[in-house]
C-alpha cells in the first residue's frame, strides 16, 4: 500500500515536470518572447531592449531551470503585465475560480450520478432514453453559449440573478451550473455503463441467488463496485474544471484564474500564462493522484497486493 | 430412497425470449420433479436450454426473458404465485441455494469472505453475528478449506479458482437449504480439482440430506454424481429417467447419438458416432420434433407433429419410434478401430524439444517483488512422422507456453526446439509454415472476423505470394472439401459459422500450405461434445488420408486415448512421464499422472482401470469417480 | 452464460445467416439517431460545399444602412435578409451559411491530425507493449494534465491566428481519444488466437498489422472520427468567442457569437442563431457517433 502510494506520487511528479518543460520550450521556444511582448508595431531595437531586460537572451534551459528552482522556492516569478508578482496575482484570484470549480462538481455530482444511477437500473426505459438524449444534447452545447443562453433567460427575461461579478453566491448559481453541465454527459454515462456491468455481473446474480432484491442488493452489493470508476472520473473532471474556467468566468465577468489566464494572453504575459498552465495541470495531476488513493482504499484488489 | 417425498415438482416450464429476429422459446415443456435428497442431472449442449431452465426457477433470468409455468411446487408450496419480493425472500438463498460456474467472478470482489458467507443469515435468518460466524468457519473447514478462521477476513482475489468454489459451496450450505442448484460447478476448473469439488458435493448432498440439480455438458460428471438425468435438446427435455438407464441403454435418437460421440476410454478407441448438421434455430412454434433436422432415423410425420411421449412409468422419451423400434436399430457408434498403425521412430524426429526452459519474471501482487516462474523446466521430447504425440496437463502446467515455443512465437531461455533437425527460430517463415502450422482452442479467437472464409483460408498462400487469384480460389475449394465444408460458405464472414464450421476453417487454413505437422492446442475443448466428435473423426480422417503427424495439446484424458499414440504428462513445468498411450494409461507411474487419471469421471459400469502398481502408492490416487449411488 | 449470447450462437448457427454487412445496414434503418445525425451532417457539408450557390449575399459585403436588421419574423424584419443582418449590415444567413464551411473545415482537418497522432501511437503502445507502452501511457498522462483549452488559447496567440494554425493546434490537442481506444483495442486484439496464426504462418509485423490488426480498429476509428468532429468544431468556436482563434472578418460561428455578444440584450438572435447552428452540427456528429457505435458493434452499446 505505502509502495503503491509512493510509485503513484513519482509518477504525478513526473508528469507535473514534464508537463512544466514541454509547457516552457512552447511558450519560449517556439517563438520568441521578446517579439511577442513587444507586440506588431516594435522597433528591432525596443524588441533588443525587452530581450536584455528580461533575459531572453539567454539558453532556453538556463531559464527553464531558473524557473523551476524559483517554483520550487514558491517564487512564481514576476508580471510584465500585471506589475505584481505571479504569486500575488494568483492568490488574489484562486479563491473565486476554487469555489466555481467546486461548485460545478456539486451541480455535476447531482445532475449525472442519480441520472445515471435511474438509466441503469431501468435499460431502455424512458429514463433511460432521457438520460442519454440529454447526454447527447448537452455535448454538443457550445459552453459560452450556453452561459449566454442564461444570461438571456435568468438574468435579462426573467430577471432572478445577476448576470456578471463574483460578490454573492447568487453570482455563482449559473456559472456553476454551466461548468458543471460540461461535466454531465461523461459522469452520467460513465455511472451508467458501470453499473449496467455491475448489475450484470456473476457477483450480483450470486446476491440475487442469496434473496437479494432491490434497494438491498443495490446498496449492499452493487454499490462499491459502481462507485469506483465514478471516483476516478469525477477527480479528473475537477481537475479540468479548472482549465474550463476560462470560458465561464469570461463569460460571466468572475475575476478569477480562468480570466487572468485569458487577461494575461492578450497581453502577451508569458510568465503567468506559463504558471498558470502549470498550476492547472498539477491541479489536474493531483486531482489524479486524489482519484489513485481513494480507490485503493475502496478496492482492496489494490489494496491488498 | 424410493419413499422420499417430493420436494421439487416443476410442471410445463417455459421461457420466452424476445429476439430482435422474433420471439424465440428457449425452454418449453419441461417437467420433472426430485425428492428429498434426490439429485437429478440436467444435461445438454449449448443452447439445449440447460442453464435457462435452472435460472428460470431460481428467476435470475435476464430482462428479456419471461418464464411461464403450469406449476412449480417446493414442499407442496406454490413458487408461481410468489411475487419476486416473496420469492427473494422466503425461497431463494433460504429453501434453494445456487453455485455458479465461474468461481473467479461469481464472489463480490470488494466484500471479505466473511461478510459474504453471514451477511444472508444474519440478516434474513436471525442469526447473532458471531452464531452466523462460527457456523461460518465451520462450514469453511468442512469444505476443506485451510485455515477457515483466517480466510473469514480475506478477500476473493486472494483465494485460488478451486478454493472459491469451495466457499461458494459454504456459502451456499449457511442457510441448510433442502435443494442445491448447481450450474456447471467444475466445467471451469482443472480435472484433479474437479474430482475433489464433485466428491465434496456428493458427500455433502448425504449429510445435509439435500436435493441437488446439477446442470452439465458432461455426461460423465453426471454419470458420477447423479440419480436420475433429463437430457435436453432444443429447449426440451427429449428423454428422461434413471442415470444408469439412460446412459447405458439410450433411447432417444438425440441421446444415442450423444453417447456415441463421447470418447470411451474402456476399450481400443473406434471412430465416434457423429450427429450430422447443427441446431437449428427455433424461432416462433415448434410443432415438430426439435431433433428432426439432424436425426438420422428421421420420417416425414416427425417434421410435421410433435412426437409422442413415451412413458413406461420408470423412464420416458419423445419419439415416433417404439423402445421395440429403437432397440432394434444398429449402434450409433460404429465398431471401427482407428488406432493408427505401428510408428517407425527409427529416423529423425520431425519436432524436437531439447532441455527447453523457460522462466517467466512475475509480479505476485501489483507492487511486490519479481519472482522467478519456472515455466518449463528441462522439456525433452521428439515427435517423428506419422505419430499423434499428446501433451497433456493442467493449467499452468506450462503445455501452452511449450506450444508457442515449438511454433516459434516465443524463444526458449534456455534449450531448444528443433523442426526437422534445424532450430525452430533459425527456420526461414516460409519454410516453417510448410512444415508446422497451429490450430487453437478458440475457433471463435482464431479466424479474423474482418475477413471473408476464402480469404482466412488462402491467407498463408497470400503471406508468402504463393499463386494467383485464381489458383488459390482452386486450392481453397479442394481443402475446404477435405475438411467437409461446404463450397457456398466460401464468401461468408466468421460470424456466420458455428463453432464446428469455424474449427474446419482453422484446419483447412493450417493445411492449406500442405504441411507435415500440424500443432493442435486443446482443438476440441471449446467444442460441444458432438461437434468434437466430428472434429476428432477430421483429424483422424486427415492423418490416414495425408499421412499428418499431430501434437495434441489437451487437459482432457478421453481426448487423448481416443486419437494419441504417444503421451507425455506435464505438471509444473516438467515432463513426468512420457510413453505409449496404452502404457501410461493403464500402467501409469509417477504419482501425478494417477492422480490425474484417477481424476477422471468414469462414465459408465465398465470403469476405466487403472492398474494397481504397488503397494503403498498415493491415497489421493484413489479420489474421485467413486461417489456415485449404485 | 449470458442469454444474448446464447441466441446469437443459435442464429449464427442457422445455414445462410446474413452477412455482417446486411446487418449492419439493417441495424442502420432501425436507428433513428444514427439516420438523423447522418441527415444533420450530410446536409450541413452540403451547405458548406455550395455556399456560393445557396448563400443569397456576399458575406463580407458590409451595407451601413442596413444594420442591425432583425430576422424576417421579428418587427422591421425584410425578406431580403431572411435573418436579418449584424452590427456593420452584412447579411446573417449568408455568414451562417459560410461558417458552416470554416466548421467544417476545422473539425476534419482536426479530427484527421488527432486520428493520426493518436491511432499511430495507440497501435504501438497497443501492439509492441513493455516499455513502448510505459512511455506512451506516459504522455498520455502528460497530456490530458495540460489545460487544453488555455494552451491552445496561448499558442494561437503567439504563432499568431489563422485557419491552419487553429486546425493544427487544435488537432495536436485531441488524439488522447483516439489512442486510448486504439491502444485497448489492439491490445486486445493482440491477444487473439488469429494474430498468433498469421505470425505462425510466417507473416511479418507489418502484414500482421496492416492486415490482421488495422480492418478490426476501423469502425471503432470512423466512430471517434465522428466524435472528435464535434469536439473540435466546439473547440474552434470557443477559441474564436474569445478572440484567439479565428479572426474577422471571417465568418465563423463562434466569433458571430462575440460579435453579437455586445448586442445580447436587444438583439439576442445575433448569438442565438451561431449557437443554434454549432449546436445542430454538433449534435448531428455526437448522434452518428452513437449511431456508428451502435450500427457497428451491436453488444458494445456505449
Amino acid at each position: 500500500m505505502l509502495k503503491y502510494i509512493l510509485q503513484r506520487s513519482a509518477l504525478a511528479l513526473a508528469v507535473a515536470f514534464v508537463v512544466s518543460f514541454a509547457t516552457f520550450m512552447l511558450l519560449n521556444y517556439s517563438v520568441d518572447p521578446a517579439t511577442a511582448m513587444a507586440g506588431e508595431d516594435a522597433t528591432p531595437e525596443v524588441i533588443e531592449q525587452i530581450r536584455q531586460a528580461y533575459g531572453f537572451d539567454r539558453p532556453v534551459m538556463v531559464r527553464y531551470l531558473e524557473w523551476l528552482s524559483g517554483v520550487v522556492r514558491g517564487d512564481f516569478g514576476e508580471s510584465y503585465y500585471w506589475n505584481t508578482t505571479v504569486a500575488a496575482l494568483v492568490l488574489d484570484r484562486a479563491p473565486v475560480t476554487i469555489t466555481l470549480a467546486l461548485s460545478a462538481l456539486l451541480v455535476t455530482i447531482v445532475i449525472a450520478v442519480p441520472l445515471g444511477a435511474f438509466a441503469a437500473l431501468r435499460p431502455n426505459s424512458w429514463i433511460d432514453r432521457f438520460a442519454l438524449t440529454f447526454a447527447v444534447s448537452a455535448q454538443a452545447i457550445p459552453n459560452f453559449w450556453l452561459g449566454l443562453m442564461l444570461i438571456i433567460l435568468l438574468g435579462v427575461m426573467f430577471p432572478v440573478l445577476p448576470i456578471s461579478g463574483d460578490s454573492t453566491w447568487q453570482h455563482f448559481v449559473m456559472p456553476a451550473f454551466v461548468l458543471g453541465a460540461s461535466s454531465v454527459p461523461a459522469v452520467m454515462r460513465l455511472t451508467r455503463t458501470g453499473l449496467i456491468e455491475v448489475m450484470e455481473s456473476d457477483y450480483i446474480r450470486t446476491a440475487k441467488a442469496k434473496g437479494y432484491r432491490g434497494y438491498a442488493l443495490l446498496h449492499r452489493h452493487a454499490m462499491r463496485n459502481a462507485i469506483l470508476p465514478v471516483v476516478s472520473v469525477l477527480a479528473v473532471q475537477l481537475g479540468q474544471k479548472f482549465g474550463g474556467s476560462v470560458i465561464t468566468e469570461t463569460v460571466f465577468a468572475i475575476n478569477g484564474l480562468g480570466r487572468l489566464a485569458l487577461q494575461s494572453i492578450l497581453g502577451s504575459d508569458i510568465p503567468t500564462v506559463q504558471m498558470l498552465i502549470f498550476i492547472f495541470a498539477l491541479t489536474f495531476v493531483l486531482m489524479n493522484l486524489l482519484a489513485d488513493l481513494l480507490n485503493a482504499a475502496l478496492d482492496p484488489r489494490i489494496r491488498i497486493s | 430412497m424410493s419413499e422420499a417425498r417430493t420436494i421439487l415438482s416443476v410442471e410445463d416450464l417455459e421461457v420466452i425470449l424476445d429476439t430482435p429476429a422474433g420471439q424465440l422459446k428457449a425452454v418449453r415443456g419441461t417437467s420433472f420433479d426430485l425428492k428429498a435428497g434426490e439429485a437429478i442431472g440436467i444435461v445438454g449442449e449449448s443452447g439445449s436450454g440447460k442453464s435457462m431452465t435452472a435460472l428460470a426457477l431460481m428467476r435470475l433470468l435476464p430482462r428479456i426473458a419471461r418464464t411461464r409455468a403450469g406449476s412449480i411446487t417446493l414442499d407442496d408450496r406454490s413458487l408461481v404465485a410468489l411475487s419476486d419480493g416473496e420469492f427473494a425472500r422466503s425461497i431463494s438463498g433460504r429453501k434453494i441455494s445456487m453455485i455458479f460456474q465461474e468461481p473467479m467472478t461469481s464472489l463480490n470482489p470488494v466484500y471479505t469472505i466473511g461478510r459474504q458467507m453471514t451477511e444472508t443469515v444474519v440478516r434474513f435468518s436471525g442469526l447473532s453475528r458471531s452464531a452466523a460466524r462460527k457456523r461460518a468457519i465451520e462450514l469453511l473447514d468442512r469444505v476443506r478449506i485451510p485455515d477457515p478462521a483466517g480466510r473469514m477476513h480475506q478477500y476473493p482475489h486472494q483465494l485460488s479458482g478451486g478454493q472459491r468454489q469451495r466457499v461458494m459451496i459454504a456459502m451456499a450450505l449457511m442457510s441448510e437449504p433442502e435443494l442445491i442448484v448447481a450450474d456447471e460447478p467444475t466445467t471451469a476448473l482443472d480435472v484433479t480439482v474437479q474430482a475433489q469439488i464433485m466428491e465434496l458435493l456428493a458427500e455433502l448432498r448425504r449429510e445435509f440430506g439435500m436435493a441437488m440439480m446439477l446442470i452439465t455438458h458432461d455426461l460423465a460428471v453426471v454419470a458420477a454424481t447423479v440419480d436420475k438425468v433429463a437430457v435436453m435438446y432444443g429447449g426440451e427435455v427429449v428423454e428422461s429417467g434413471p442415470c444408469r438407464d439412460i446412459l447405458t441403454e439410450p433411447r432417444h435418437p438425440y441421446t444415442r447419438g450423444l453417447l456415441a460421440c463421447v470418447p470411451k476410454m474402456d476399450h481400443a478407441p473406434t471412430r465416434l458416432g457423429a450427429i450430422p448438421g447443427i441446431v437449428p434455430a427455433l424461432l416462433g412454434n415448434v410443432d415438430y420434433c426439435v431433433f428432426s433436422s439432424r436425426c438420422a432415423q428421421v420420417r416425414p410425420q416427425c417434421r410435421t407433429a410433435k412426437p409422442p411421449v413415451r412413458d413406461d412409468g420408470h423412464r420416458s422419451y419423445k419419439c415416433i419410434l417404439s423402445t421395440a423400434e429403437i432397440n432394434a436399430l444398429p449402434a450409433a457408434q460404429p465398431d471401427e478401430a482407428i488406432r493408427a498403425s505401428k510408428i517407425e521412430r527409427g529416423g529423425q524426429p520431425l519436432l524436437e524439444a531439447r532441455n527447453v526452459h523457460k522462466v517467466y519474471q512475475v509480479k505476485r501482487g501489483l507492487f511486490s517483488r519479481r519472482t522467478a516462474l519456472h515455466a518449463l523446466d528441462d522439456v525433452s521430447f521428439a515427435i517423428h512422422p506419422g505419430e499423434t504425440f499428446a501433451l497433456v496437463g493442467e493449467s499452468g502446467s506450462g503445455k501452452s507456453t511449450l506450444a508457442r515455443i515449438l511454433l516459434g512465437l516465443e524463444t526458449a531461455d534456455k534449450g531448444e526446439a528443433r523442426l526437422s533437425g534445424r532450430i525452430v527460430s533459425r527456420v526461414d517463415p516460409r519454410e516453417r509454415a510448410r512444415l508446422m502450422q497451429p490450430i487453437f482452442q478458440d475457433p471463435y479467437s482464431s479466424l479474423n472476423p474482418r475477413h471473408t472464409i476464402a480469404r482466412i483460408i488462402a491467407r498463408p498462400l497470400e503471406i508468402h505470394d504463393i499463386g494467383d487469384a485464381t489458383s488459390r480460389r482452386k486450392a481453397v475449394a479442394s481443402v475446404m472439401e477435405r475438411v467437409g465444408l461446404p463450397e457456398r460458405v466460401m464468401n461468408n464472414y466468421p460470424s456466420q459459422m458455428s463453432g464446428g464450421q469455424r474449427q474446419r476453417v482453422a484446419i483447412a487454413r493450417a493445411l492449406i500450405m500442405k504441411p507435415a505437422l500440424l500443432v493442435c492446442d486443446e482443438p476440441t475443448s471449446a467444442l460441444d461434445v458432438s461437434v468434437q466428435a466430428q472434429i476428432l473423426n477430421l483429424m483422424t480422417d486427415l492423418q490416414r488420408d495425408l499421412g499428418l503427424t499431430y501434437l495434441l495439446i489437451t487437459h482432457n484424458i478421453a481426448v487423448v486415448h481416443q486419437v494419441a499414440t504417444r503421451v507425455a504428462v506435464m505438471n509444473k513445468g516438467q515432463i513426468v512421464e512420457v510413453g505409449e498411450v496404452d502404457q501410461v494409461l493403464r500402467r501409469p507411474r509417477h504419482d501425478y499422472t494417477r492422480l490425474l487419471l484417477s481424476s477422471v469421471p468414469e462414465f459408465d459400469n465398465s470403469p476405466f482401470q487403472v492398474e494397481p502398481l504397488h503397494s503403498g502408492s498415493r491415497e489421493r490416487s484413489t479420489v474421485g469417480g467413486r461417489v456415485g449411488p449404485s | 452464460m449470458s442469454i444474448t449470447s446464447s441466441s446469437h450462437t443459435i442464429a449464427s448457427n442457422e445455414a445462410g445467416a446474413p452477412s455482417p454487412r446486411s446487418l449492419m445496414v439493417q441495424r442502420a434503418r432501425g436507428h433513428l439517431g444514427f439516420i438523423a445525425g447522418a441527415a444533420i451532417v450530410l446536409t450541413l457539408i452540403l451547405v458548406a460545399l455550395f455556399a456560393p450557390l445557396l448563400a443569397p449575399h456576399d458575406p463580407f459585403a458590409q451595407s451601413l444602412a442596413n444594420r442591425l436588421l432583425p430576422p424576417v419574423w421579428e418587427d422591421g424584419g425584410r425578406w431580403e435578409y431572411l435573418l436579418g443582418t449584424d452590427q456593420v449590415g452584412r447579411d446573417y444567413l449568408s455568414r451562417l451559411i459560410y461558417g458552416a464551411r470554416v466548421s467544417l473545415m476545422i473539425g476534419f482537418g482536426a479530427a484527421m491530425i488527432g486520428m493520426v497522432i493518436g491511432v499511430a501511437l495507440g497501435i504501438c503502445a497497443g501492439y509492441f507493449g513493455g516499455w513502448v507502452d510505459h512511455v506512451v501511457s506516459f504522455f498520455l498522462t502528460a497530456q490530458l494534465a495540460l489545460p487544453g483549452i488555455l494552451l491552445a488559447m496561448a499558442l494561437v496567440f503567439i504563432i499568431g491566428p489563422s485557419l491552419w494554425v487553429v486546425i493544427g493546434i487544435i488537432g495536436v490537442l485531441h488524439w488522447t481519444y483516439f489512442l486510448v481506444v486504439t491502444r485497448s483495442a489492439t491490445q486486445r486484439l493482440k491477444s487473439q488466437d488469429f494474430v498468433a496464426a498469421a505470425s505462425a504462418m510466417g507473416a511479418s509485423r507489418w502484414q500482421i498489422l496492416r492486415t490482421e490488426i488495422l480492418p478490426n480498429l476501423t469502425n471503432q476509428i470512423i466512430v471517434i472520427f465522428t466524435f472528435e468532429l464535434g469536439i473540435s468544431i466546439l473547440a474552434e468556436s470557443a477559441l474564436s468567442f474569445l478572440g484567439v482563434g479565428i479572426q474577422p472578418p471571417t465568418p465563423s460561428w463562434g466569433l458571430m457569437i462575440a460579435e453579437g455578444k455586445q448586442a445580447l440584450f436587444f438583439r439576442p438572435w445575433l448569438v442565438i442563431l451561431p449557437g443554434a447552428f454549432l449546436f445542430l452540427l454538433v449534435i448531428g456528429a455526437n448522434l452518428l457517433g452513437d449511431g456508428l457505435r451502435d450500427v457497428t458493434s451491436p453488444e458494445g452499446r456505449n
